[in-house]
């Protein structure tokens, strides 16, 4: 996976025939091995066994590993995949919705970012 | 309106011209554009009741009266009043001075004036003394003390020690009134077991203490055997205030109790605020623990003497004000807040200035109220469940806001469940889960069952106060789906959902003369899909595309049905990411504009509607386009649209997307996996544009740049074919793409030129721009056999693209096709022309293409 800050990853696993004891967990690691981002659980997707969510890339730039763990009548699963963090980005994401708001004493273009982050950009121009 | 994404803000303005942002999950919010940030809508209720207080003395006013404070926020709208204070009741004892005699001290007659010698004496502790007032025939008030001389009459003093007497004066004559006042506590105790009660005197009052004067005989545990375990608190007597009350009490020792105003003895009684002895109430204290940030002023109002229909403001003050003088009559109170309802006789009806709705996403403001319309569910991620608990967890559920009171059902359970409680992403039910324990179930989090598919109003005025019953249940309609929008329209409430609308109206008053009725059988795939021009709306449901007034719909998508319909051979609607699809009007090109997934994920897409011709074309952006508005911007109606990474763009501006400055063209030196290079460039400011290979090896691939500096540009995706030294890149440049439709080559056994002719203006700077033939109704274009390069074009052999000179001077190129064959020779029989171009720095206008041996 290749993502900038801010956009959408989405981890998922395939547990395979066997139903896992519990939701499945990613854990992001950096290169040197420490845990970035633990325990995030990931829901199921249907009925096949794949397990999976969309998360929010919010790392610095750089090479990581996703680390998918669950356990099938108490035996611990594993599996791995490569997460590449480019440079750039906005760690508050895209925009989700956007108004255009007109007082008497100056114009605004109101925004929601997907962090929740709320934005009031005043008398905007080109 | 399911929940697949995340709590999305909906916006509408009030006549006022407020901002107001509603989720459905959380409090609405307002902004005014003058805050940092957004304020909750709506003015809270305070906790607590003002207390009358009373300075010690005689007077005439006298009555029963309740007070109630509420708050306004700085805009002036009020909140709900808080609960109502005790009711401090002051009996009239108040006589006529029937004769006045001529000597020092004046000896007043007053038949049966029913005073006695040296002030009342049945107050435990206190006592008014001898204090009189006199109200004069000329209006003039005076406080003076009196000395009994018989059953009707009683001397004047000014002191109380009766050494100064009240001489006559014009003033006094020839008669007027008196008025005495006094006032005592006692109590009456809860019905006991053996069904006896008991009353006594209190000797004093504290804020929640009361003491008796006598042991009062009760226990903690006898309040568990007492029917309903309650004290009552009563002032009687004439020349008293009542203070009425009923209480939970807690037994402090034998002759103090503490009141509650709750069984669970959490909530302490307030119940100073009557000073024992005095008469007069003069004013209020108030206080509330937490005030609100957005409560600029505190109002305190009471009823009028005897009435518990409205009550009326008497004082105002700042939201730190904690005492409220008043000497106000009844006649001088002023605006008044009904109580009870004049009609129903529902005494909930104070509670009209509530805080707007938190579950309902969607508002817009008609006939100067709000509506407010959704029914939002919440499905994301799955929970985990446990037989027997009240404890739910949350697996990827993202869970934020207020999920108080919804209902939680969860997959393989037979019941519903209410929720009393969020943390974080675990909640806590108000009973056990009695299903099947889950390790990871799916579930849907959605409203109560009264809420759903109720449209309620605020307020005629009043965007922000709320009226829980001011509403209307739309009808059932199980074909029509899920409420996904409202609009307001013609003075009226549009509310859409997935294949119906309802056309709400009313004229004065929704509740008496307001209507709901089913309007046309169209619906809206979200509320950001409905987009309202002067003359109409246009909505997008999974029919297509439809105009309505209000009353009946039209659809205007029949040439472009083949995109919703799926049946179109490129382009087809990818439904299952409609949450994420929106609209707006485009003032500049009188076009509506649909921004909807054609390849899956986010929106890339745009169907535009040309309002004037009537046609639709499909325009394609290089990243996600995630949000839409219209905004004036140098004076002009522009459309802008969020994206990735905090950016906001507006469209038809300019001709790069994202980039302005440093190289924007060139040649690669080299390139790799993900990277090009560029040793004459000097790259800058160009994050987040895209660089096309316009020409040479790669030709046709587009990556986003995620960092530029100097000569190199990092790109998000790998290439798929690397460029090389003969490819030349753009950055920002805009690609674009047209289609004819299919036309048929001249049947002729005679030899006629076919040929492609394009009639363009020159570009300045060389730029991508080619041509591509598609062959009897074939999706893919012809690949050329020959390479070739004349009159302003060049081919390839091998390649589909007939690449056109952008910046031949005349403007004017020809690619010739094979001769006319015999009529019926085998042979390609129909054709349609493609242009592909990608800008660099000036436009493209291409005026004619001539297919020349082609007929219709």
């Amino acid at each position: 996976m290749r993502r900038q800050a801010g956009q959408l990853a989405f981890l998922s696993v395939s547990t395979g025939t066997a139903s896992p004891d519990e939701a499945p967990q990613a854990t992001v690691y950096s290169a040197d091995g420490t845990a970035v981002v633990s325990d995030i659980k990931l829901p199921p997707l249907g009925d096949d066994n794949v397990f999976g969510r969309a998360w929010r890339v919010s790392i610095a730039a750089g090479d990581y590993l996703v680390r998918y763990l669950w356990e099938v009548s108490s035996v611990e699963k594993v599996r791995t995949e490569p997460l590449k963090v480019l440079p750039g980005g906005d760690a508050e994401g895209a925009y989700r919705n956007l108004t255009f708001y007109e007082p008497p004493h100056a114009r605004f273009v109101v925004g929601q970012q997907e962090s929740d982050k709320d934005t009031f950009r005043r008398n905007p121009r080109v | 309106m399911a929940h697949g994404i995340y709590p999305l803000d909906h916006y509408a303005q009030s006549r006022e011209g407020l901002l107001y942002a509603a989720d459905g999950w959380s409090a609405v919010r307002r902004w005014d554009g003058l805050t940092s940030d957004y304020e909750e809508a709506g003015v809270p209720a305070p906790e607590n009741a003002p207390l009358f207080t009373a300075h010690f003395g005689p007077g005439f006013l006298t009555g029963s009266w309740t007070a109630y404070a509420r708050y306004l926020d700085r805009y002036g709208n009020p909140g709900n009043p808080s609960p109502a204070s005790l009711t401090v009741r002051v009996a009239d004892i108040s006589g006529t001075v029937e004769a006045i005699s001529n000597a020092t001290p004046v000896r007043v007659t007053s038949t049966g004036h029913g005073l006695v010698s040296g002030g009342r004496t049945d107050i435990p502790g206190t006592s008014l003394g001898s204090k009189i007032v006199i109200r004069w025939p000329d209006g003039t008030e005076e406080t003076l003390y009196y000395d009994v001389i018989s059953a009707n009459t009683f001397d004047l003093y000014y002191d109380n020690a009766l050494t100064s007497g009240v001489e006559p004066d014009d003033h006094r004559q020839p008669a007027g009134q008196w008025a005495q006042n006094a006032s005592g506590f006692t109590y009456v105790l809860p019905t006991n077991g053996t069904g006896t009660s008991g009353n006594g005197t209190i000797s004093s009052v504290s804020q929640h203490i009361i003491e008796t004067d006598a042991p009062h005989g009760l226990s903690d545990m006898g309040r568990l055997g007492h029917s309903d375990g309650r004290v009552q608190i009563t002032m009687t007597g004439p020349g008293s205030i009542d203070v009425v009350g009923t209480f939970y009490f807690q037994v402090q020792d034998t002759t103090h109790l503490r009141l509650f105003d709750d069984d669970a003895l959490t909530s302490p009684a307030n119940i100073v605020g009557v000073d024992e002895g005095t008469d007069i109430w003069s004013g209020y204290n108030w206080a509330e623990q937490a005030i609100p940030e957005t409560v600029e002023r505190v109002q305190i109002l009471r009823t009028k003497s005897g009435s518990a229909a409205a009550a009326y403001v008497d004082q105002e003050g700042d939201r730190f004000q904690t005492f409220f003088e008043s000497a106000l009559d009844d006649g001088s109170l002023g605006e008044s807040v009904v109580l009870i309802d004049p009609f129903t006789g529902d005494a909930s009806y104070s509670q009209r200035f509530g805080l707007p709705p938190k579950d309902k996403p969607f508002l817009a403001a008609v006939g100067g109220r709000m509506l407010a319309a959704g029914d939002p569910v919440w499905t994301r991620g799955a929970v985990k469940v446990t037989e027997d608990s009240e404890t739910v967890e949350g697996i990827g559920t993202d869970w934020e806001g207020d999920f108080e009171d919804r209902l939680l059902t969860v997959q393989g359970s037979d019941r519903a469940y209410r929720i009393a409680s969020r943390s974080g992403q675990t909640l806590t039910l108000t009973e056990a889960y009695e299903g099947d324990s889950a390790p990871y179930a799916s579930y849907a989090i959605s409203p109560s069952y009264r809420s759903r598919r109720f449209l309620q109003w605020s307020e005629a005025g009043y965007a922000e106060a709320w009226y829980a019953l001011a509403g209307v249940i739309l009808p059932a309609d199980h074909e029509g789906g899920a409420v996904t929008g409202l609009a307001s329209f013609d003075a009226a409430g549009i509310v859409f959902a997935e294949n119906r609308a309802f056309r709400f109206s009313f004229v004065l008053d929704p509740a008496t003369d307001g209507s709901v009725v089913p309007a046309f059988d169209r619906g809206a795939i979200n509320n950001r899909c409905h987009v309202r021009t002067e003359s109409a709306i246009y909505a997008l449901d999974h029919r297509g595309v439809y105009r309505t007034t209000g009353r009946n719909s039209d659809d205007v998508s029949e040439t472009a049905q083949d995109v919703f319909a799926g049946k179109h051979s490129e382009f087809r609607i990818q439904w299952k990411w409609k949450e994420s699809f929106h609209a707006c009007f485009d003032p500049q090109n009188e076009s509506i504009l649909f921004f909807v997934s054609l390849t899956g994920g986010l929106p890339r897409h745009v169907l535009a509607y040309r309002l004037r011709s009537g046609d639709w074309e499909i325009l394609e952006f290089p990243v996600p386009i995630t949000c839409s508005a219209v905004a004036r911007i140098g004076g002009r109606l522009r459309v802008i649209v969020g994206t990735e990474h905090g950016r906001v763009l507006v469209l038809d501006e300019g001709e790069r997307d994202g980039a302005t400055e440093g190289t924007l063209s060139g040649s690669v030196s080299s390139a790799g996996y993900d990277w090009l290079e560029d040793s004459s460039a000097a790259f800058s400011g160009c994050e987040n544009a895209p660089v096309r290979i316009v020409e040479g090896q790669g030709a046709g691939q587009e990556r986003l740049i995620v960092a530029c500096d100097g000569t190199r540009l990092d790109l998000d995706t790998p290439w798929n074919i690397t460029p090389d030294s003969t490819s030349r890149y753009v950055i920002g440049g805009i690609t674009w793409r047209w289609k004819t439709g299919w036309y048929r080559w001249a049947v002729d056994d005679t030899e006629k030129p076919q040929a492609v002719a394009l009639t363009y203006k020159p570009s300045e700077v060389a730029s991508r721009l080619a041509m591509r033939l598609y062959a009897d109704q074939s999706d893919e274009p012809k690949v050329m056999g020959v390479s070739r390069s004349n009159y302003g074009v060049t081919t390839e052999k091998g390649s589909a693209d007939i690449v056109v000179n952008a910046t031949k001077e005349n403007g004017y190129a020809v690619h010739q096709t094979d001769r006319g064959k015999e009529t019926r020779a085998d042979g390609w029989r129909r054709v349609a022309v493609e242009l592909v171009g990608t800008t660099n720095g000036d436009e493209h206008a291409i005026y004619q293409v001539d297919i020349i041996g082609a007929v219709s």
